[in-house]
């Protein structure tokens, strides 16, 4: 690093040495398109390499030898803007006019700590510009992102208001995020519900940040991140606000409203069907408990067995109720902005407010967020500016009774959506005395909607920062203080009249969770061009990064409904309280230097130094060094014969990124949570116990990627698209792993294992026809990734049916595979596990055919498609434009746990009623049934590895959004409007898929019971935007 | 200008320099090992984690979220009452309480971290806890208490994991406390491991208070009685008598009059009760910050018998523990023991229920007395009874001398003040096989629902067929469970996987 700070030391001062040599002297002015004086633009004679640069007002003098006036050329040039070639023919006074260079002002980049033109990016970094997808429907950023660039994996994780969407870059997991400079949480912020086993929410991050007020997002995927160190492992997304624009006030307003409709759910058993299956497999369940025939030897005796439903009730019974009808509904949403921007040289201004309103597809889930900006940016004087960005939010959930229980409670544990399920069709709403029914142990569905469960969350994001420029457009100083505060309430209630968890219980439950997240960063950029041989670019800075968070909780039981949580001292059950607070400090220093030399080679040096105070002094300090190159083909003297090649760029980047520590290095006793108590708990104590041994060695871990990428642009432009292709290996990584067998901690953090992620990606946009009226284009680009152990963890071996080098976490499924079920008198092969071999058991594939059934037979399945993308085509047709999205995926399996609601077993334990898919289920009166029947227990089997009966493709392929809108910006009406555009929004118009569960995307737990995913929607939105 | 840079980047490189101070790390809420633990105060507190799995709580987080060897799921009930003959097979929930209650073990090779097994760290941690009191500077009399209570927390650790798993690797030896003995999962010998619980139950009955001043804590009498199980479950007959007298030496206990009165919550503390989980009527069933709790009115009753407090249980058509008729059967009608069996109710839609159209007797022995509000009650868990010394104790002189006349005398006292029915015949008198099944029997009687059914059953040889008799023809390979396959796979080639499975 001290090389790197010499290099500069020495740039700089050659830039600093002025020719002595003198004479001629030649003055002018510079000015933009606007006739303003534009500073700090280079003026070079043609051939040298240095001049000077204008000044303030772009006035600049240059000093030349005599003669050499005569023929020479001056050059001016100046970033985003055409380069200008004059002769200077024995003039002394030289006056210019630059024009913006437009091409290049639309693909400026941002970097970390600062900005670059596309052209001479040397790394893989991916912008999206949100003003160009449509948001009516969409409260959160992330919704933005669904296939909108190579190398971003976005999944809806639910689809409940505010439902969880994960962004992650090429696979990696939550990237960091810095919103205008600042570090901001990227996870959402939702306190729990206390000990109820009831967790409807599953929401994301970003939730107080209006889609509507965002300019640009860049994710920078690969050693570009280098520059953010620590927590850059996953790579950074970067979201830049809209800023005001000096000029004459303008307002807009965009306003919509959305209709939304459930995709087709899980389709529950009507009244007869259930008592018909119920009858039929546990007629087959008595016989195979018993080992009568078929199931075994002892002969059939039914004289013992009832039937539950008599053939009349059967037929009477019909459709029965209608209970997914009484839970969900129609949504809606609406949505209202309005934005002002203007401002003058010495001050401009952007303000925007967001009333956002949606009524989800579910009973009592509910979204309604107010969201306000603004950013001001003052000219103090020729040397400061200030800005200020103020971002304030508030949003109120009424959280879905969705989802699935959380802990190991079953059917008593159910949600409305799951009771929904859970209840028989046969089951009406209410008694015939007006009280609502009650089926087995779970709760009414609809009495379920009755819970109270609010979530109010709060935000203020605010950020000062002081440019300095002590030379203009060259040298300038920035200081940044940045703070992003939310605090977030749970407010959770079931009433005394609400049958939940076997007990009739008023049972109330206060959570808050609070954090705040500083950034204080000074930085100082140095921007110089020698020439036509250099431009350099330099910024270096320092910054420290805390990050605190506390909460409380209250939970209780016993009081009034009409009180409840609104006065927790009036209830008489115990009360459970909690409280937590932590505290984190990062600091850093960073330096990055940008080379183009010649316009043709680009090189770009970062080094980032981090420091965590959870680390031992000796460790608590890490560099993260980073390299990347490019070179701009198509600017060498060869390529000037081929005007097809417009743009070719090949470039490669390595280095090192760091992950920001969640463990801590020190040892610890803590409380155990777990009260030890006597005299019939009269007598309370809380143990002290070790919770974590010393562990100086811990360190940083280090992730260190390779990038090599091609960017190139055809005919004039008209096609342009990248290629990359990636290889990132995480090493020493830093988790809390198992510890040996018989230690007294469990986990410890420890450094080791080692991953390593490979895949490419590649996008490409065409401008397929262009004519005066119409014009069309498409883009598409598609990422694939694998990511595999290297090297485990210690005390963490593959089980045995797995392999070292095996895909890592979750992204793969190891199964039994099984073949059709078997029938009655059928021979039951060799190797079927004992407690299988009743027929109606699935089958079980003896892999390598060495008559046993053991690991060796497991067979794996990848989670991570092998393909993901994102497809797109715009047209215009005079005022008319529209615009089709997809996005999909492709190659990845998962287990699909909603075929829960199919298992005869939850069927006969008479606590659920279940889905269609038991009509499929085998039973001897249902011998072509394709699934297991009754006398299948997978759980009795004990496996080591799952069986493949719920393992499905995932893959699929969404519209996300059809757009069709007309714009009027001429005619009369543009007296009132400047522009006005009106709209009509399919948002998830339709999926092509096999995958029969609720959703490829959405999550669906493995759980008791079975889970009930927030069902998916489909969304209209009309609106209109109005500029004034 | 290059003065300006010069000095930006000497003050960059100040400033980085200074990131080197004040950088401490910030930790919330807990305490450093540079200060705790050090006095009497602080020692108390610590010793106090040799508790935690002798609880009735839901469980606790320690790895994974486990079971106490005492919750109403997955505790002791559940493993030594549901599997054996006495009780019916519950398929109404399916998962473990369906496999536990047909004697079927095998799912548990594919349980994860909750396993019971994973309380090996437990073990190692009390012995952790012995070397830090050791070293501590307190007084020796505080230091043998607190060292007493932590060897009584880790060897009964040690013993139920035997009845579990068999012999598990354990560490006693601090010394190889984070060294990599911690991965070697040889399994001791069964001797080896008998006599290191041994040892610590000797110097637990030597230093444990006889009469604790709270209520709850462990006892001399839990430890010579524990010893006593020890040696009797492993025949050595001889240390098991020797036990049961300096049990029955102590002279603090006596049998009561009442048995029912053993499990309800006003005669909870009695002379016949010698350790007995304690039991809040007021505890919370969330979070685990309360005290313990009896759920097992919740998991007797059937869903449609209203009780004292309780309108019903969780489970239907049956409570998920419910004794067969057979077992109800074999009482002497006379036998005051078997009045919490209940034979008929009607039930709250008003049908009368009875053994027509019950799968067996509702299992009474914890009324649902407790106030009013609370979900479950705080009658105490009698864990271990006077009347199990002497019962123990008979049923070693008999192995050691046949059925002596002080031998029977014990059985028929028990029989006679609990029971309130005749002496045993002389029929069952007769010899030592003869008494010894006679003695089984009466266990059967005396301790239901206790959890010792299904390991007096294993010392007897019996447990499956008697399970079969039962009709749980389904039961599995072997009385004990498996080792999780996951510990198999850390294993290294070294711990061997239960006989069976």
């Amino acid at each position: 690093m001290k090389k790197i700070l010499l290099l500069l030391q020495i740039f700089l001062m050659t830039s600093c040495t002025v020719l002595l040599a003198q004479q001629t002297v030649i003055k002018g002015k510079v000015t933009d398109n606007t006739g303003g004086g534009l500073p700090g633009v280079n003026v070079v004679l043609k051939g040298n390499t240095s001049g000077t640069s204008t000044d303030q007002n772009g006035d600049y003098s240059l000093a030349l030898p005599n003669g050499a006036t005569g023929e020479q050329t001056l050059v001016f040039s100046f970033i985003g803007y055409i380069k200008q070639e004059i002769a200077i023919a024995n003039r002394t006074v030289i006056d210019v006019k630059l024009l913006v260079d437009t091409q290049n002002l639309d693909e400026v980049v941002v970097v970390g700590y600062g900005t670059t033109a596309k052209k001479n990016l040397t790394t893989a970094i991916s912008k999206v510009d949100p003003t160009k997808i449509p948001t009516s429907a969409n409260n959160n950023v992330s919704e933005l992102l669904f296939g909108r660039a190579a190398g971003l994996q976005v999944t809806q994780q639910s689809s409940q208001p505010g439902g969880n969407i994960t962004v992650s870059i090429r696979g990696k997991g939550n990237p960091l995020l810095v919103i205008d400079g600042v570090v901001y949480p990227g996870n959402s912020m939702e306190p729990g519900n206390g000990s109820v086993e009831m967790q409807g929410v599953n929401r994301g991050g970003l939730a107080g940040l209006n889609p509507n007020d965002i300019e640009s997002i860049e994710f920078l995927k690969d050693a570009s991140a280098a520059i953010y160190g620590v927590s850059a492992a996953n790579g950074v997304m970067i979201i830049t606000t809209k800023k005001g624009k000096a000029g004459r006030m303008s307002v807009s307003y965009d306003g919509n409203r959305s209709f939304s409709r459930n995709m087709p759910y899980l389709k529950p058993l009507s009244a007869s069907d259930y008592m018909l299956y119920f009858n039929q497999l546990s007629k087959d369940k008595y016989q195979a408990d018993r080992n009568m025939a078929p199931f075994g030897n002892v002969p059939a005796d039914l004289s013992g067995y009832t039937e539950k439903f008599t053939d009349e009730q059967i037929r009477n019974a019909g459709e029965g109720t209608d209970w997914l009808g009484q839970v969900l509904r129609p949504g809606s949403i609406d949505n209202h902005n309005v934005s002002v921007n203007g401002g003058t040289e010495k001050a401009t201004y952007f303000f925007s407010g967001n009333y956002f309103n949606q009524v989800g597809s579910m009973k009592k889930s509910d979204l309604t967020r107010f969201s306000g900006r603004l950013n001001v940016n003052f000219v103090l004087s020729k040397i400061f500016r200030l800005n200020v960005n103020v971002n304030a939010n508030r949003n109120a959930y009424s959280n879905p009774q969705a989802g699935w229980q959380t802990g190991g409670s079953g059917t008593q544990g159910f949600n409305a959506l799951q009771a929904a399920l859970a209840y028989p069709s046969s089951v009406p709403v209410y008694n015939a005395d007006g009280t609502y029914s009650q089926f087995a142990i779970t709760g009414n569905p609809v009495s379920l909607l009755d819970i109270k469960d609010k979530t109010k969350a709060q935000g203020l994001l605010a950020n000062t920062s002081l440019d300095i420029d002590i030379i203009p457009n060259t040298l300038t100083a920035k200081l940044l203080y940045g703070n992003n505060s939310e605090n977030s309430i749970r407010d959770f209630y079931i009433p005394i009249t609400v049958f939940w968890g076997q007990l009739y219980k008023a049972r109330a439950s206060l959570a808050e969770t609070r954090r705040q997240n500083q950034t204080m960063e000074a930085t100082v950029s140095y921007k110089k061009s020698f020439g036509d041989w250099l431009n350099l670019d330099v910024v270096t800075g320092v910054g420290q990064y805390l990050e605190d968070f506390s909460g409380f909780s209250v939970e209780t039981s016993d009081m009034q409904d009409a009180i409840n949580t609104d006065n927790l001292a009036s209830a008489t059950g115990p009360k459970v309280i909690g409280s937590y607070r932590g505290v984190n400090k990062l600091r850093s220093f960073f330096i990055r230097s940008n080379f183009d030399f010649l316009d043709r080679y680009l090189l770009s040096l970062t080094v980032r130094r981090d420091g965590a105070d959870k680390f031992f002094p000796d460790n608590k300090y890490q560099y993260f060094p980073s390299v990347s190159a490019g070179w701009k083909i198509n600017n060498e003297a060869f390529m000037q014969g081929i005007p097809t090649i417009s743009t070719l760029k090949l470039r490669a980047s390595y280095g090192m990124t760091g992950e920001r520590p969640g463990s801590v290095a020190y040892g610890a006793y803590g409380a155990d949570p777990n009260a030890v108590t006597f005299n019939n708990g009269s007598a309370v104590y809380f143990p002290y116990r070790l919770t974590a041994f010393d562990n100086p060695n811990l360190r940083w871990p280090i992730t260190k990627t390779f990038n090599a990428g091609l960017d190139f642009g055809l005919f004039k432009e008209r096609i342009t698209g990248s290629v990359d292709v990636f290889t990132e290996n995480r090493t020493r990584l830093l988790s809390s792993a198992t510890t040996q067998q018989l230690s007294i901690i469990s986990t410890s953090p420890i450094n080791g294992g080692h991953q390593r992620r490979k895949g490419f990606e590649f996008s490409i946009n065409t401008e397929n026809l262009k004519t005066k009226n119409f014009s069309w284009n498409t883009t598409l680009n598609v990422t694939h990734f694998t990511n595999r152990w290297v090297e485990r963890f210690p005390n963490d071996p593959p089980a045995q049916y797995g392999r070292v080098n095996d895909p890592v976490g979750g992204d793969i499924i190891y199964v039994y595979q099984t073949n059709g079920i078997l029938q009655a008198g059928q021979e039951v092969p060799a190797w079927q596990p004992a407690s299988a071999s009743k027929p109606g058991n699935p089958i079980f594939v003896d892999n390598n055919g060495d008559g046993k059934l053991d690991f060796n037979d497991v067979k794996s399945y990848s989670g991570i498609p092998k393909a993901i993308v994102g497809f797109g085509n715009n047209f215009t047709y005079g005022k008319f434009d529209l615009s089709v999205f997809f996005y999909g995926q492709y190659g990845a399996w998962g287990n699909d746990f909603t075929t829960l609601w199919g298992d005869p077993v939850s069927l006969l334990s008479s606590n659920q009623s279940g889905t269609e898919r038991i009509k499929d289920a085998w039973s001897t009166s249902n011998p072509d049934g394709t699934l297991p029947g009754a006398a299948y227990n997978e759980g009795a089997i004990a496996l080591d590895a799952g069986l493949d009966t719920r393992l499905v493709k995932r893959d699929f392929l969404r519209c996300r959004n059809i757009t069709l809108g007309y714009t009027i910006n001429s005619g009369g009406l543009t007296k009132y409007v400047k522009s006005l555009r009106v709209f009509a929004d399919v948002q998830n118009a339709f999926i092509l898929t096999g995958f029969k569960g609720v959703d490829p995307e959405i999550q669906a737990s493995s759980i008791k019971g079975g889970p009930a995913p927030y069902p998916m929607v489909r969304t209209v939105s009309l609106g209109l935007r109005a500029n004034f | 200008m290059k003065k300006i840079i010069i000095a930006g980047i000497v003050a960059a490189s100040l400033t980085v320099t200074s990131c080197e101070k004040n950088f401490d790390p910030v930790l919330t809420g807990v305490l450093s090992p540079a200060n705790f633990p050090k006095t009497e105060a602080d020692f108390k507190l610590y010793t106090l984690q040799a508790y935690k799995p002798f609880g009735s709580k839901w469980g606790y987080s320690d790895v994974e979220y486990q079971n106490m060897f005492f919750s109403p799921e997955y505790g002791h009930l559940a493993m030594f009452d549901l599997p054996t003959d006495q009780m019916n097979v519950f398929t109404e929930w399916g998962g473990f309480w369906e496999f536990f209650s047909k004697g079927d073990f095998t799912f548990l090779r594919t349980q994860g971290k909750q396993s019971h097994f994973e309380k090996v760290r437990y073990v190692t941690r009390m012995t952790q806890v012995i070397a830090d009191i050791e070293k501590a500077t307190i007084s020796d009399a505080a230091k043998n208490k607190f060292i007493a209570e932590a060897r009584m927390g880790r060897a009964w650790t040690m013993y139920y994991l035997l009845h579990m798993y068999g012999p598990v690797p354990v560490i006693l030896d601090a010394a190889k406390i984070n060294t990599n003995a911690e991965s070697d999962l040889t399994r001791p010998s069964r001797e080896t491991y008998v006599s290191m619980i041994a040892a610590d139950l000797n110097f637990a009955a030597e230093n444990l208070e006889l009469s604790p001043s709270e209520y709850g804590r462990f006892n001399k009498g839990l430890a010579l009685g524990m010893l006593t199980r020890l040696y009797l479950n492993e025949k050595k007959w001889a240390e098991a008598e020797k036990a049961a007298r300096a049990t029955i030496a102590l002279g603090k206990y006596s049998l009561v009059s009442d048995y029912a009165g053993l499990f309800r919550e006003s005669t909870e503390v009695n002379t016949e009760t010698i350790w007995a989980v304690n039991c809040d009527p007021v505890a919370p069933t969330n979070g685990e910050g309360g005290g313990n709790f009896n759920a097992m009115a919740l998991y007797c009753l059937p869903n449609d018998f209203k009780s004292i407090k309780l309108g019903g249980g969780w489970a239907n058509p049956s409570g998920v523990f419910c004794p067969t008729w057979a077992f109800y059967d074999t009482f002497d009608p006379a036998d005051k023991r078997r009045n919490l069996l209940i034979p008929t109710y009607t039930d709250k839609a008003g049908k009368v229920r009875n053994r027509t159209n019950m799968r067996g007797p509702v299992l009474r022995k914890y009324p649902d007395e407790s106030s009013p509000g609370a979900d479950v009650q705080g009658n105490d868990m009698p864990v271990l009874r006077y009347a199990d010394v002497l019962l123990m104790l008979a049923e070693s002189i008999n192995q050691l001398s046949g059925p002596t006349a002080e031998a029977i005398a014990l059985v028929n006292e028990v029989r006679t003040k609990h029971g309130g029915v005749a002496v045993l015949p002389a029929t069952a008198t007769a010899s030592k096989a003869a008494f010894n099944d006679a003695i089984l029997r009466e266990r059967g009687f005396e301790f239901y629902f206790e959890g010792v059914r299904k390991i007096d059953l294993v010392r007897h040889g019996k447990w499956a067929s008697a399970l079969e008799a039962a009709g749980k023809v389904n039961h599995g390979p072997s009385e004990l469970f498996p080792l999780p396959q996951y510990v198999i796979n850390v294993g290294e080639g070294k711990i061997e996987q239960t006989a069976g499975y």
